[in-house]
């Protein structure tokens, strides 16, 4: 009779010690999945979000967008949910004869949007002369 | 008659065994294939940005030529419609000394650059985006001479499995945008070019500066 009970399984408590490190295992993997693919994402809407300034630099630059103090636009098409906001301000600078030199602006470009809850921005700085009509 | 203990120290038993083994196996199988999906995951992101690299060169490409007008000269860049069998195609024009447009410095006089799309030879459904290439100006002895005709005209594919090209015109005069640009004597403030392959989501757009149209309205 002795033998039979020295014979003995797993506790109940190894068992599922054994199935909690598995499912701790499976939630990293599953961690690890989700972060590369939040990493393909997020590196997609950056590369959208670059294009998307040098496109609005463009047009700012070529006048076809009136340069104001400030200006908020909700983009459209591939850049959908991506907000820019255009600043402008007076340049005070001076040439090597002290004297003020006039027309040049300091403008801003931010673009923000938001992804998983968070907004992220990125901005864009520089320095226009723009043309005389 | 066998001694006591040796019944104690039982093995496992073929079913514990078989169990264990189908266990590690489905676990294997699981990692294997948590692994491959990762790997794929990782070839689909580099082939995306080998793809995105392709495009960003091409537009680049045709930056640096815009860039490269000179502020003078009539017809120097142009927007028309390409026409292939009955469908019409964007394209835009313009005039390149060697370098970057022609993708080769060995080539001496001026030529007539294209940018359009166009089907493949052997397979009409599939399209292809490059230059297309032809001599205007030779390079003699005297000087540039008009030369060149249609038989010299050269096709550079740039992107394969291409499914749209579109151009776009700033027209600063009207303050929009304009499909063609036939005016031989002034050029656009900018052009929008838009590429789109197969099986992208959404088109890419770039606006390209055309410095020679601010100096011309100065």
């Amino acid at each position: 009779m002795k033998i039979f009970s020295l014979r003995r399984g797993f506790l109940l408590l190894e068992a599922m010690l054994a199935v909690a490190i598995f499912a701790l295992a499976m939630l990293a993997l599953a961690r690890c999945v989700q972060n590369c693919l939040q990493a393909e994402k997020f590196r997609r809407t950056e590369g959208l979000a670059q294009r998307a300034l040098a496109n609005y630099f463009v047009q700012v630059e070529s006048g076809s967008i009136p340069l104001t103090d400030k200006a908020t636009e909700e983009l459209k098409g591939a850049y959908a949910g991506m907000t820019m906001v255009m600043t402008k301000t007076d340049l005070k600078l001076t040439n090597e004869k002290d004297q003020e030199i006039f027309g040049l602006f300091d403008v801003n470009l931010a673009l923000s949007w938001v992804e998983s809850g968070d907004t992220i921005t990125r901005s864009m700085k520089f320095i226009l002369y723009p043309r005389q009509k | 008659m066998k001694p006591l203990a040796s019944h104690f120290r039982a093995a496992f038993t073929l079913l514990e065994v078989a169990l264990a083994v189908m266990i590690i196996g489905l676990t294997s199988i699981g990692v294997f294939g948590f692994v491959k999906s990762t790997l794929r995951g990782v070839s689909a992101s580099v082939e995306d940005v080998e793809m995105q690299l392709e495009v960003e060169r091409v537009v680049e490409l045709v930056q640096e030529e815009l860039y490269s007008l000179p502020a003078r000269g009539q017809a120097m860049l142009t927007g028309k419609f390409f026409k292939n069998g009955d469908t019409n195609f964007d394209s835009m024009e313009w005039r390149s000394r060697g370098g970057s447009g022609l993708l080769t410095t060995a080539a001496t006089g001026e030529y007539r650059v294209q940018i359009r799309i166009q089907p493949l030879k052997d397979d009409e459904s599939k399209y292809e985006i490059g230059f297309w290439r032809r001599p205007a100006l030779l390079d003699t002895a005297g000087g540039l001479v008009q030369g060149g005709s249609d038989k010299d005209e050269t096709w550079v594919p740039l992107i394969k499995g291409a499914k749209s090209l579109t151009l776009r015109y700033w027209e600063p005069r009207l303050g929009q945008l304009v499909n063609q640009w036939q005016d031989q004597s002034s050029r656009p403030t900018f052009v929008v070019i838009g590429i789109e392959r197969e099986g992208d989501e959404n088109p890419y757009e770039a606006w390209l500066a055309v410095p020679s149209a601010q100096t011309q309205q100065q």
